[in-house]
């Protein structure tokens, strides 16, 4: 889907840079990134499912390892060490799965609109799920994003909608 | 002040907590609590001057949280912080009993212009 016609709308780098600077406390910056292929074996990722009022899967936000270390480390002021701790092991640890999944709650607010269904997060999940196949169509909107915070590692995060 | 932060994650009572502190308010008290049964409860025993909630939590969700605390007679200042923006969140939540409605993220300016609101 054409990013001009209507539909579920993404933010655009700059608004996303703005929302993580304000929620993590430190200065973000987001750029366009080209488009990740999940299966590269570069880095874990994880992903957030967010469902409508039917269960149905309609977005996701996919981040590699780095990123969801970095974004919930800073949220809490956790030290970088932590997150680099994460990235080595490729894989959160519990405290970190738990602030994470407040970022990528938070972020469902990118997703809703008044023409839109409405989304809510149903899951945070290791990986990229199966299910997520459904959404990486031609009809399902995409934006891909490089992000860096002040004193963390940053990483990959892409968002999918529909 | 005593505020009480309504709210089943618990790094988000900690950011509240932080931004609150943030505001440049004086004496701020916080209470915490996990959900709207948990908050009933310590909004009793606490006694706050404001109360921020979440909006969806276990047990008790916010609304049904201020709707239950609006049905015990109470009269203090509620204001929900929440990622649901839809117009018609807000709308309940206005119909609920809130007094105002803070979409995350947020930051300490948005609770400096909850407390002067207060204050006038």
């Amino acid at each position: 889907m054409a990013l001009g016609t209507p539909g579920r709308r993404l933010p655009i780098p700059e608004d996303l840079g703005s929302f993580l600077t304000d929620l993590l406390g430190q200065p973000a910056s987001v750029t366009k990134s080209k488009e990740i292929n999940f299966s590269n074996g570069e880095h874990n990722f994880v992903t957030g499912r967010y469902v409508d009022d039917k269960n149905r899967l309609r977005c996701a936000c996919v981040a590699d390892v780095p990123l969801a270390a970095t974004a919930a480390a800073a949220l809490a002021l956790i030290p970088r060490a932590t997150a680099d701790s994460a990235i080595t092991l490729g894989a959160l640890d519990e405290n970190l799965l738990e602030n994470y999944h407040e970022v990528v709650n938070i972020l469902s607010k990118f997703l809703n609109g008044p023409t839109v269904p409405h989304v809510r997060l149903a899951e945070l999940v290791e990986g990229v799920p199966d299910d997520l196949g459904a959404l990486l169509t031609g009809t399902t909107r995409r934006r891909d994003y490089d992000v860096t915070v002040v004193g963390y590692p940053g990483g990959h995060l892409t968002l999918l909608g529909t | 002040m005593k505020v009480l932060i309504v709210d089943d994650s618990k790094v988000m009572r900690m950011i509240v907590a932080r931004a609150l502190r943030q505001s440049g308010m004086a004496n701020i008290e916080i209470g915490e609590a996990e959900d709207g049964v948990d908050g009933l409860a310590t909004a009793a025993s606490f006694q706050p001057d404001l109360i921020l909630s979440d909006w969806n939590m276990p047990q008790m969700n916010g609304v049904e949280f201020l709707t239950n605390l609006r049905a015990n007679g109470s009269t203090t200042r509620f204001g929900f912080i929440t990622s649901e923006t839809h117009p018609a969140i807000m709308e309940q939540a206005l119909e609920a009993g809130a007094d105002f409605l803070l979409t995350k993220p947020f930051n300490a300016d948005q609770f400096e212009k909850v407390f002067a609101g207060m204050a006038g």
